[in-house]
């Protein structure tokens, strides 16, 4: 039977991997037509009792994502986004999978799903190039796969749907290609205008351990999405920069009407004195337009509050450590 | 005598005073409580959720020439969905053609019904729908490599979040008379999309 081959062919290989990963088919054609149905020969058992791999949204609760989907609002004319899908290896051996972009198909029964392997595609899948066709992820890991989704010059408006697909893959002598997929919805909206709006802030900041932990959201109030660099610049009294930080995480974009949160540390904080810092967010369309915004001014104060409470106990101690002798000498006397 | 023992009881005060203000103005590790009433803080963090799906194993039916070939079981198809991102989602199914040399069984004369036992795991919210099923349909431009376009095993509200199981679905496969013996292979692709 090809399937026996296949195994043995796998184990031979080395290659060794979970039965489970597909449903291969090996139907015998019976010469003797006897019986008038036959079912299967060998009752299939049940899928293993957990996955063994799976995929999610690489910038999940890192940046607002429609319906926790790559959902992208870009002008036509060669606007690009870069993202990422991140897959998840649940075994404790290494899986291979082929990641691509395709079109999404409706499917028999109302369901909907990327188009088969190998098909063609020709909208938002063809828009889509992904930076690793071919993974490997090692055993218990996860994998992040870059890829873009530029939109054509003369695409015209609207919202075209596509999937971002991961494929576990195998190849054997027998034939039998055994495959799952694991499909997350690709949502491209080509808008026929361009409204670029960001705005940052409020800037926050927290004195830790290790210096001054700065926070500012960068909100995304108009109708194309946008990728950001940012950093937070403290002045000192006499409004002389003392410090650039830059803000992270990079690689975020921010959806229309959807919020992003990136940080900074100050470390090596003056021990006394006042400063002030603002944040400066540069948002931009890639091949589009840009725009910067600034938040309002955070003041900061520095002193050692610390040590300087340290040394009055230590003084009132003192105090009262003098003030205690002093009356038993008098009662003593 | 007591004048040296009230020196000492000042002395213990003093240090007492200095550990309590450096304790009230010193950041420290927290230690553990030297009464009977202890506790134990929790910070949990939920991780992002997943989308994947996980197939039976292979099947090795054997089939008859000139007869509809019903109730070939496909046995059961996990999967999970926990990314709670609001939004529908479907488990779907296709088929190549099943081939031996030039000789092919076309996934046109295959017919699925999807099983209608669906069960959740622990912590799952909401059960699946069975998809209706139906004759695979499609455009077969090369035979044992072009898949058949999608049928529906299974779709799901945005509120049907978790690990589910589908079992008892079957497939005929018609194989026309006169059609060779042998061992036909081919491929079933089970596809989750969410």
């Amino acid at each position: 039977m090809p399937s026996r081959r296949r195994k043995q062919t796998l184990a031979q290989s080395g290659l060794r991997r979970r039965s489970l990963l597909g449903i291969g088919v090996c139907a015998v054609i019976a010469g003797a037509p006897a019986a008038p149905v036959l079912a299967a020969s060998t009752p299939p058992a049940a899928a293993s009792s957990g996955p063994t791999y799976g995929v999610r949204a690489a910038l999940s609760g890192k940046t607002t994502l429609n319906h926790n989907h790559f959902a992208y609002a870009l002008p036509a004319g060669g606007a690009s986004v870069g993202d990422a899908v991140v897959v998840s290896n649940f075994t404790a051996e290494p899986l291979s999978f082929a990641v691509h972009g395709a079109d999404m198909v409706a499917a028999t029964g109302g369901g909907v799903a990327p188009a088969a392997e190998g098909a063609q595609p020709h909208q938002v899948g063809a828009w889509m190039a992904v930076a690793q066709p071919s993974i490997t992820v090692p055993p218990g890991r996860e994998v992040s796969d870059p890829f873009t989704v530029t939109v054509p010059d003369a695409q015209p408006a609207g919202e075209f749907l596509g999937a971002v697909v991961v494929a576990e893959t195998s190849t054997d002598a027998g034939g039998v290609h055994l495959l799952t997929r694991a499909a997350l919805i690709v949502d491209v909206t080509v808008l026929p205008s361009v409204r670029l709006v960001a705005a940052a802030g409020p800037l926050q900041g927290a004195q830790q351990h290790d210096g001054e932990h700065f926070s500012v959201d960068v909100d995304n109030t108009g109708n194309v999405l946008f990728t950001f660099t940012g950093e937070v610049t403290v002045r000192d009294g006499s409004g002389n920069a003392v410090a650039t930080l830059p803000l992270g995480p990079g690689g975020l974009y921010v959806i229309p009407g959807g919020r992003a949160t990136v940080t900074a540390v100050w470390s090596g904080l003056p021990l006394w004195g006042r400063a002030v810092a603002t944040a400066t967010i540069h948002a931009r369309v890639t091949g589009g337009p840009s725009a910067t915004a600034v938040s309002a001014p955070l003041e900061l104060g520095f002193f050692p509050w610390a040590l300087v409470l340290g040394v009055l106990a230590g003084l009132v101690a003192m105090l009262v450590a003098l003030f205690l002798i002093r009356r038993r000498r008098q009662s003593a006397a | 005598m007591r004048e040296g023992v009230g020196a000492r009881r000042a002395l213990a005060l003093t240090g007492v005073t200095i550990a309590a203000a450096a304790a009230a103005v010193l950041p420290g590790k927290p230690v553990a409580a030297a009464s009977g009433n202890s506790s134990q803080s929790v910070t949990a963090t939920v991780v992002a959720g997943t989308l994947t799906v996980t197939a039976p194993p292979a099947i090795t039916p054997t089939l008859v020439p000139g007869t509809g070939n019903a109730n070939v079981a496909l046995g059961t198809v996990a999967f999970t969905n926990t990314l709670n991102d609001g939004s529908a989602w479907s488990v779907t199914m296709t088929s190549t053609d099943w081939v031996n040399g030039a000789n092919a069984i076309h996934f046109t004369d295959m017919s699925v019904t999807p099983g209608l036992t669906l069960g959740g795991g622990v912590g799952s919210t909401g059960t699946p729908t069975a998809g209706t099923g139906g004759t695979l349909s499609g455009t077969d431009g090369t035979p044992g490599t072009t898949a058949s376009s999608p049928l529906t095993l299974a779709t799901a509200a945005s509120t049907v979040q978790g690990v589910y199981t589908q079992a008892g679905s079957t497939m005929s496969v018609t194989v026309p008379g006169g059609t060779p013996t042998g061992v036909y292979t081919g491929t079933i692709t089970y596809t989750i999309t969410g």
